[in-house]
C-alpha cells in the first residue's frame, strides 16, 4: 500500500519511496535540512554571463556588464552580501531590515486571515522572510516556504538561518534555484506552485528594492504579475523612493552606496568570480543620474583606469580585451519618485492594495530617501493576453 | 435481378404453378380422387405461410437482440462517462491515469448485421453512425493523451490535459449530451427496452454534466 501524505486541502497523494523517505528523514533530523528543486541548465546561465562580459567598449557602463542575479552566484559574493547586510556603515540596508517588522505589521491586515503559502523571489539573507513566515504561520499551520533565487548559495544562506531561528520544519521548505526574471522560468514556477498548492493563495515577495536592479523593471514586474499572480494571490513589493528627481539627489543616491566598504566588496566580488582582473576598488565608480521623470538611477561600474588595454581571461578560458577607459557595469539600482512608482505599477498591470512608507530622513537625518512596502494584486479589469493553445487543447479541440 | 431474387421468384413461381395445376385437378376430378389435389393445395398453402412467418419471426428476434445489446451498451457508456477516472483531477492528486474507453461493439454489430432493416429504423441507423464516429474520436483522443503523458514523460502536462478535457462545453460535455440524446431516442422508439433502472441512471449522468 503506498504511503500517503495529507496536503493543504486535506487531499491525499501518493509518495514515491524517495519522497516518503525524505519526509521521514527531515522529520527526524535536528540539523537544518530541506529540499531543493533543481532543474535549470547551469550552462545557459554561465553562457549568459560570458556573453555579457564580451559586449562592446563603453566608457559609460552601457557595454560589458554582470546583470542582477548573477552578481550573487558563488560563495564569495554570498558571504560579501551577508556582510553588507550587517554593515553599520551602510545604514540604509540596516534600517530597511530592522524596520521591516513594523512596516510588515502595517500592511499585513490587508491580507486578512486567509491561509497563504509564501514564495520569496530573491530572499536575500532571509531576515525579512523570517518576519513574514512567523506571522503567516499563525493563520496557516500548513504554511510552506518557497525561496527562489538564481544563486544556490544565497538560498542556502537564507534558509539555513531561518530554520534555526524559527524552528521551521525543513519538510515545509522547497528552495528553487531559478532565474525568475526569465519568462519561461516564471511559467515553470507557476506550474510547480499549482502542482504543490492547488488553489490555495500564495503570497509572493520581491523585497530589498530588487526590482530596481533590472534594466527593464516594468517589463519584469508585468511579466511576474502575468505569469504568477492569480486573483487570490498577493505580491509584496519593496522599493526605494526619493522625494524629488534632481541631479543633486542623484549624486547623493550614488554616494549612499559609496559609504559602505562591505557593499563595495560585495559588488566587486562578482568581478573577482568571473574574471582574473586584479581588482582595484579605486576603479569602482558610482554614477547617479535622473532617469526621465520616474527615478534616480545609480550605476556602479568598474572602469579600466590603468591607461592601457588589459587582457581578461574569463572562466571559459576565452580572452577578452578590456580596453583603456572601458567599463563593466556591476550593478544598477533606482530610487523611484512617486509618479515613477505609480507608473511602474500601472504599466505592470497591478494595483496597490495597501502600502506603508518609511522615511530615512526621519530616522537618520542625513538623507531624504525612503522605502515603500506595498501589497499588490492583479488588476481585476486587467486585459490578460491569453496564452496560446497547448498541446492538450489541440488534442481535445472540437 | 440478383441471384437471391431469382431463386425467390423461381421458388414462388413453381409453388404458384403447382397451386394452379392442383386447382384445375380439383375442378376436373370427381369422387374420392378429389382428396389428393385438395391435400396438395392445403399443403402448399401451409408451406408458404410457414416460410414467411418463420422469416419474419427470425428478423424480429435479431432486431430485438440488436436493440437490447445497443441499449445495454449505451447504459455502460453512461456509466463510463461517470467513472471517477474521467472526473476532473482535484488539488495535488494529478497522477498519470489510464482512462476508461467508451464501448462501441454493439453499435458496430447492429450496423453490420442488417438487423435494423425496417423502414422505421432509418433515423436510428443515421444516429448510430454519428455516435460511432464521435466515440471513435473520443477514444482516439484518450489514446493520444495517455501516450503523451506516459511515453513522452510529460506528467507536468496533466493539468493542461485535465483542463482541456473538462472545459465547459468541451469534448466530454458534448459526448455526454450526444449519449443522452441517443438514449432518449432509443427509449422513445422502443420503450419495452428501457429497464427499470434506466430512470435512476439519468441523475448520475446529468450530475456529471454540470460538474
Amino acid at each position: 500500500m503506498p504511503e500517503t501524505e495529507p496536503c493543504g486541502d486535506g487531499l491525499l497523494y501518493e509518495l514515491s519511496p524517495v519522497l516518503s523517505g525524505l519526509d521521514s528523514v527531515l522529520g527526524q533530523t535536528d540539523s537544518p535540512r530541506w529540499i531543493e528543486f533543481v532543474g535549470e541548465d547551469q550552462a545557459d546561465k554561465f553562457a549568459t554571463v560570458m556573453d555579457d562580459l564580451r559586449r562592446r567598449h563603453s566608457t559609460t557602463g552601457d557595454g560589458k556588464r554582470i546583470i542582477s542575479g548573477y552578481s550573487y552566484v558563488g560563495v564569495e559574493p554570498t558571504i560579501a552580501w551577508a556582510n553588507a547586510c550587517r554593515d553599520r556603515l551602510y545604514p540604509v540596508m540596516k534600517q530597511s531590515i530592522e524596520s521591516f517588522d513594523r512596516r510588515w505589521a502595517s500592511v499585513r491586515p490587508s491580507l486578512g486571515a486567509v491561509p497563504y503559502h509564501y514564495v520569496s523571489l530573491g530572499p536575500g539573507d532571509g531576515q525579512k522572510d523570517a518576519v513574514i513566515l512567523q506571522d503567516l504561520r499563525r493563520d496557516n499551520a500548513q504554511l510552506c516556504y518557497v525561496p527562489v533565487d538564481t544563486s544556490t548559495e544565497m538560498l542556502r544562506l537564507a534558509v539555513r538561518d531561518l530554520i534555526r531561528q524559527l524552528k521551521f520544519s525543513g519538510k515545509r521548505i522547497l528552495s528553487v534555484p531559478l532565474d525568475f526574471s526569465a519568462q519561461d522560468n516564471a511559467t515553470e514556477l507557476r506550474r510547480l506552485l499549482t502542482g504543490l498548492f492547488g488553489d490555495t493563495p500564495v503570497l509572493f515577495s520581491l523585497l530589498g528594492n530588487t526590482i530596481a536592479n533590472f534594466d527593464d523593471d516594468v517589463e519584469l514586474l508585468g511579466m511576474l504579475a502575468t505569469e504568477l499572480l492569480r486573483p487570490q494571490d498577493r505580491f509584496l513589493l519593496e522599493v526605494a523612493t526619493t522625494p524629488r528627481l534632481d541631479a543633486d539627489l542623484a549624486t547623493k543616491a550614488a554616494a549612499e552606496y559609496e559609504l559602505s566598504r562591505s557593499f563595495g566588496e560585495f559588488v566587486i566580488s562578482a568581478l573577482r568570480r568571473y574574471t582574473d582582473l586584479h581588482v582595484d576598488t579605486e576603479n569602482l565608480l558610482h554614477q547617479g543620474t535622473v532617469e526621465g521623470d520616474r527615478a534616480l538611477l545609480v550605476k556602479i561600474i568598474y572602469q579600466n583606469q590603468t591607461g592601457e588595454d588589459i587582457l581578461i581571461t574569463l572562466p571559459d578560458r576565452a580572452n577578452v580585451r578590456f580596453g583603456r577607459d572601458d567599463t563593466i557595469r556591476l550593478l544598477i539600482t533606482r530610487k523611484y519618485g512617486q509618479e515613477g512608482l505609480g507608473a511602474l505599477l500601472a504599466d505592470s498591470g497591478v494595483r496597490m492594495v495597501r502600502s506603508t512608507h518609511l522615511d530615512f530622513a526621519a530616522a537618520h537625518n542625513r538623507s531624504q530617501f525612503g522605502m515603500d512596502l506595498m501589497i499588490l494584486a492583479n488588476q481585476p479589469d486587467r486585459v490578460v493576453v491569453p496564452a496560446g493553445p497547448t498541446l492538450a487543447d489541440d488534442v481535445w479541440s472540437g | 435481378m440478383t441471384r437471391s431474387s431469382f431463386i425467390a421468384v423461381a421458388t414462388f413461381g413453381c409453388i404458384c404453378v403447382a397451386w394452379v395445376i392442383s386447382g384445375v385437378w380439383l375442378f376436373v376430378a370427381s369422387g374420392t380422387s378429389r382428396f389428393e389435389p385438395a391435400v396438395q393445395i392445403l399443403g402448399l398453402l401451409a408451406g408458404v405461410t410457414g416460410i414467411l412467418a418463420e422469416r419474419r419471426a427470425t428478423g424480429q428476434e435479431r432486431r430485438r437482440l440488436a436493440l437490447t445489446s445497443l441499449a445495454d451498451e449505451l447504459r455502460r457508456g453512461a456509466a463510463t462517462l461517470a467513472d471517477p477516472r474521467l472526473a476532473p483531477a482535484d488539488g495535488t492528486n494529478r497522477r498519470p491515469r489510464v482512462y476508461p474507453r467508451l464501448p462501441v461493439s454493439a453499435v458496430d454489430a447492429a450496423l453490420v448485421s442488417g438487423a435494423l432493416a425496417e423502414q422505421d429504423d432509418a433515423g436510428l441507423l443515421g444516429r448510430l453512425h454519428e455516435w460511432r464516429d464521435v466515440v471513435s474520436g473520443f477514444n482516439r483522443r484518450l489514446d493520444l493523451t495517455e501516450m503523451r503523458i506516459f511515453t513522452a514523460g510529460a506528467a507536468e502536462e496533466i493539468p493542461d490535459f485535465d483542463r482541456a478535457l473538462h472545459r465547459s462545453d468541451g469534448y466530454l460535455d458534448q459526448i455526454r449530451r450526444h449519449l443522452h440524446e441517443l438514449q432518449d431516442y432509443v427509449d422513445g422508439s422502443h420503450p419495452d427496452l428501457s429497464p427499470p433502472g434506466r430512470a435512476a441512471d439519468r441523475p448520475v449522468a446529468e450530475a456529471a454534466d454540470v460538474r
